[in-house]
């Protein structure tokens, strides 16, 4: 119940306290008995930062104070000037054995010594600041002690137990001012925590001497709310006070940090110049920069349509990073001309970084630069070389090999390299990589690896691509089980594998016909025009004359109907043009006719449309 | 007439006591080994020597002054009353209440001169004096459950509360006497003692009396003294006014901290206060390791004027000093020597006062 009573007690002190201190700032000429306030609040130097205050221009970079402080330091010059007469005529006796007792409190020892100096100077008079002011310095620092403590309760509790004894009794006026803004700093900093805010800034307004250099905190707090409820322009000014009144340079360099997190990079350029105009942290400034230039290139190094870095702060940075070897820069550097297809450069950058310091990021770019640039071969030693260095470049390895090796018209790999990217899909257990090696063994007719590979990706995970190629491998086997078993687990789930259900009538003849070459080989039709058209078409098809292959296929399909084979044909040079929709509506067609692997095989790649940049899974 | 009464009584007790410096030597050597606080009966041989040197047939003499007053006559019943003297205690009450007690206010005649044809000559009361004798009664009643003790102390505290506490822009005030002290009698305004404000005994006096808000008059006191820190060494004065609504040392009186003032610090240790702070300013008067002071301070210069005469005094700083920093008694203190009447009584009051707020110092 008094506990209640205190703070109310308290608050309403606390109002006659302000008011009394705001009459203060305002009357200059009368008595200051609260000297001691100003001198020990250091808060007093600068004017708290007005939130209320309309907006200055955003040319100036004036501070954000204005009359407040000039007249306050005006003010206390007179105050000095006027005590010189009577110092002066002190000037000459030795006060220090006087001062020294009274430290001590040995009021005995200052009433002798006082009594000696006026003997030998009768003129003299005793400063009359030898003791504190007449509170009550031991309660009032058990107080303080409580205060720093933020033992806020227990002030409470013992003010009430002084004033019960002693009704007129009075806190301090300064602890009291300063109990009233811990407890709305409190407040502030809950609603803050609390993403409130509205709450923050209603705080902050209502207490406009909370926004001073003695509580940066608080003002980081409030700037943070202000851009939230999207006042910018407000928030900049805020840590330009900061920036411009603040005397503690870590303080400032935090700020800087602070807004660069929150506010677009020109407003923070734009603080870092009124910043600049403080010379004493220079360097910590420098700093900063850098870690605004960084933010710079991160951005467009993630979004290539970001501003673009100036070019000659770019081309500082590169210069300092070389100079310096500074790693993740230059890998930094490297993601930026990436981003922005520059292959050779982020090459280059990656190169510098891997050369430095062995970043796993920095092969990862180089070789995906590497691959980029048509380098296919070094992209793949690359990635090989650093597998283990990072999951991704491993992955990053297989995508290579997978995208080269499941080429409708693949080269054949030659053993060790084949051997090595086995290992690495096994040991990485990637689905893309297994289901290749599927597809690359199944052309080479080498079914039992081929089912093997589709075996081993459908049991990691299944997917319509590796699910087919196992149904598939498994009819070219002969393998009905595993074909009727693949079939009925995924047929539901992937129309491509449910049609399958047709092979399973198996005539020898068609499996006959589908043996061999999937590019069919037989002439049909009837004239021998025709079978030398067909005949010209394979070899322009083989030869990688594509669009040379489908006008022979049209001269052709002009005087004779176009079997499944050269159908196949078609649609695989359709492919090879990118003309991926037409080669689906190819194999689509040649599906409904008769579905086969070749035309399911087709549809997969048309459907997927793999193109060699394709990455991932 | 009645300003001159008043005067009179302020000047006899700062004019009081003589220096004994030769009782006062060699205090500040530290506590023997061995020794442990006060003896068991240091209290009763202490008043059976003040009884024999100080009293006749219930009357109390101010050696010094060489009269009787109505303070004495209080602080002798209350050492006798800790002392459990009860016939003694009776017989300075008798007498107290015969001699002094002669006026319709109900207030004691402040001053018996043996001298003088009608021994008193002053029917005006000096209000510590009626404080402290009935604290001394209360005080009886509650250790003897004497109902005879406790109606003379309500009706001692009523009085006072009628015509010695008033009304005034600094708050509820203790006036020094019936008359002699408004502020019609003086330029500078209603003057005040700040050792009239006996606050051990206001904690007694709720309970007798309702019609008086004795917290509030003790209220007034504390603020009283926490304004009153007057010249370079931030001291009360004897003798305050109040005229300008914020104490100053009184006009008619020499601007000095004194003989009346030197019982603050007592009062203030002993009453429950919670506020041992406000006995800063008095603590360092008494140098205990240079045995240095406590002097009378002239307030303007905060110079050094004759010291206190007698280790009482002392007894009494040291007391402060054990409230304000658990500071602990210095051994020489703790026997009562013989000193003059002043000083005696105020350093057996600072040993009670610490066996009952402060054991640990003793």
């Amino acid at each position: 119940m008094s506990l209640k009573f205190m703070s109310l007690l308290l608050g309403c002190m606390s109002t006659t306290a302000l008011m009394a201190a705001a009459a203060h700032a305002a009357d200059s000429s009368g008595p200051r008995p609260g000297l001691l306030l100003s001198q020990v609040d250091g808060a007093a130097q600068s004017a708290p930062f007005d939130l209320k205050a309309p907006l200055q221009s955003k040319a100036g970079t004036k501070p954000a104070s204005t009359g407040g402080p000039p007249l306050m330091s005006a003010d206390r010059q007179t105050a000095s000037s006027t005590a010189r007469p009577i110092r002066d005529l002190n000037a000459k006796v030795d006060e220090s054995a006087l001062r020294f007792y009274a430290s001590q409190n040995d009021s005995a020892r200052v009433a002798m010594e006082i009594k000696r100096i006026k003997v030998l100077n009768p003129a003299w008079e005793p400063p009359s600041d030898l003791f504190d002011e007449a509170g009550d310095p031991a309660v009032e620092q058990k107080l303080w002690d409580l205060f720093s403590e933020g033992r806020y309760d227990e002030i409470r509790v013992a003010v009430e137990n002084i004033r019960h004894a002693d009704p007129n009794w009075r806190p301090p006026e300064k602890l009291v001012r300063e109990f009233d803004r811990a407890q709305v700093r409190a407040q502030l900093i809950a609603a803050s925590d609390a993403k409130d805010a509205h709450g923050v800034l209603a705080i902050a307004e209502s207490q406009p001497d909370m926004l001073v250099c003695t509580d940066v905190d608080s003002m980081w707090r409030v700037a943070e709310a202000l851009i939230q409820t999207t006042q910018e322009d407000k928030a900049q000014e805020l840590y330009r006070y900061i920036l411009t009144q603040c005397p503690n340079p870590s303080e400032r360099l935090a700020t800087v940090q602070k807004a660069m997190e929150l506010l677009p990079v020109q407003a923070v350029r734009t603080l870092m110049t009124a910043a600049r105009h403080r010379s004493d942290n220079g360097s910590v400034l420098e700093a900063v920069q850098l870690d605004l230039l960084r933010r710079q290139i991160g951005a467009v190094a993630s979004d290539a349509s970001a501003t673009p870095v100036p070019p000659a702060d770019l081309k500082i940075f590169e210069t300092l990073v070389k100079q310096k070897r500074m790693s993740n820069d230059a890998a930094l550097l490297g993601w930026q001309y990436y981003a922005l297809k520059s292959w050779p450069l982020a090459a280059e950058w990656f190169k510098l970084a891997m050369d430095w310091d062995k970043l796993p990021k920095a092969a990862e770019g180089y070789a995906l630069a590497l691959r980029q640039q048509g380098q296919i071969a070094e992209a793949e030693a690359v990635a090989y070389e650093w597998r283990n260095a990072s999951p991704l470049i491993a992955k990053l390895f297989v995508e290579i090999v997978a995208t080269a090796i499941t080429q409708a018209n693949p080269t054949s790999l030659e053993e060790a390299r084949l051997a090595r990217v086995e290992d690495v899909v096994s040991a990485t257990r990637s689905v893309n990589g297994s289901q290749a090696l599927g597809w690359y063994y199944y052309n080479k007719t080498n079914f039992p690896k081929s089912r093997q590979w589709f075996a081993s990706s459908v049991g990691w995970e299944a997917t319509e691509t590796n699910t087919l190629g196992l149904a598939l491998a498994a009819h070219r086997m002969n393998d009905n089980a595993l074909f009727r078993k693949t079939v009925s687990d995924y047929g539901k789930q992937y129309a491509s594998v449910g049609a399958l259900v047709a092979y399973d009538k198996p005539t020898t003849k068609s499996a006959k016909s589908a043996k061999g070459s999937r590019v069919a080989t037989r002439g049909g039709g009837g004239s021998p025009q025709a079978g030398q058209l067909a005949n010209a078409a394979v070899e322009q098809f083989k030869n990688g004359q594509y669009r040379e292959a489908l006008a022979t296929l049209d001269k052709r399909a002009a005087a004779t109907r176009e079997d499944q084979g050269l159908g196949v044909i078609r649609g695989w040079a359709l492919y090879h043009l990118n003309q991926y929709d037409k080669a689906r509506e190819k194999f689509a067609e040649l599906d409904k006719q008769q579905s086969t692997r070749d035309t399911q095989y087709g549809l997969y790649y048309s459907g997927a449309k793999l193109d060699p940049l394709h990455r991932g899974d | 007439m009645v300003r001159r009464t008043g005067m009179a009584l302020a000047m006899l007790i700062a004019a009081a006591v003589l220096p004994l410096g030769a009782n006062a030597a060699s205090l500040g050597s530290e506590r023997a080994q061995g020794t442990g606080g006060l003896s068991a009966n240091w209290l009763e041989t202490a008043w059976s020597a003040y009884k024999k040197r100080f009293v006749r047939a219930g009357r109390v003499i101010d050696d010094v002054n060489r009269i009787s007053h109505s303070e004495g006559q209080g602080y002798a019943m209350l050492i006798a009353v800790k002392a459990g003297d009860r016939a003694a205690f009776e017989e300075i009450w008798q007498w107290t209440k015969r001699e002094l007690y002669i006026d319709p206010s109900g207030l004691a005649a402040w001053k018996w001169d043996d001298s003088a044809a009608s021994k008193v000559t002053d029917k005006n009361n000096a209000s510590d004096g009626d404080i402290l004798i009935a604290w001394a009664l209360a005080e009886a009643a509650e250790r003897w459950g004497s109902l005879q003790h406790r109606e003379a102390a309500r009706d001692i505290v009523r009085a006072v509360g009628k015509q010695n506490i008033a009304s005034s822009p600094v708050g509820t005030i203790l006036m020094p006497g019936r008359i002699g002290f408004s502020p019609e009698d003086h330029p500078d305004g209603q003057i005040l003692n700040l050792s009239y404000w006996v606050f051990p005994a206001f904690e007694r006096f709720a309970a007798l009396d309702s019609d008086t808000d004795w917290a509030d008059v003790q209220a007034t006191g504390l603020k009283l003294l926490r304004e009153s820190r007057f010249g370079p060494l931030r001291l009360p004065a004897d003798w305050i006014s109040i005229g300008s609504g914020r104490p100053a040392p009184a006009e008619s009186f020499p601007a000095k901290f004194s003989y009346n003032a030197i019982r603050i610090p007592l009062y203030l240790t002993w009453a429950k206060l919670n506020q041992p702070e406000l006995l800063r300013p008095f603590v360092g008067l008494w140098n205990n390791e240079l045995n240095l002071g406590p002097f009378e301070v002239d307030l303007s210069s905060g110079s050094a004027q004759q010291p206190f005469g007698g280790i009482g005094f002392k007894a009494v700083i040291a007391s402060a000093k054990c409230a304000l920093h658990k500071q602990r008694l210095n051994e020489p203190l703790l026997k009562v020597e013989t000193d003059s009447y002043y000083a005696t009584t105020l350093h057996i009051l600072s040993l009670v006062a610490l066996q009952e707020r402060y054991p640990e110092c003793l």
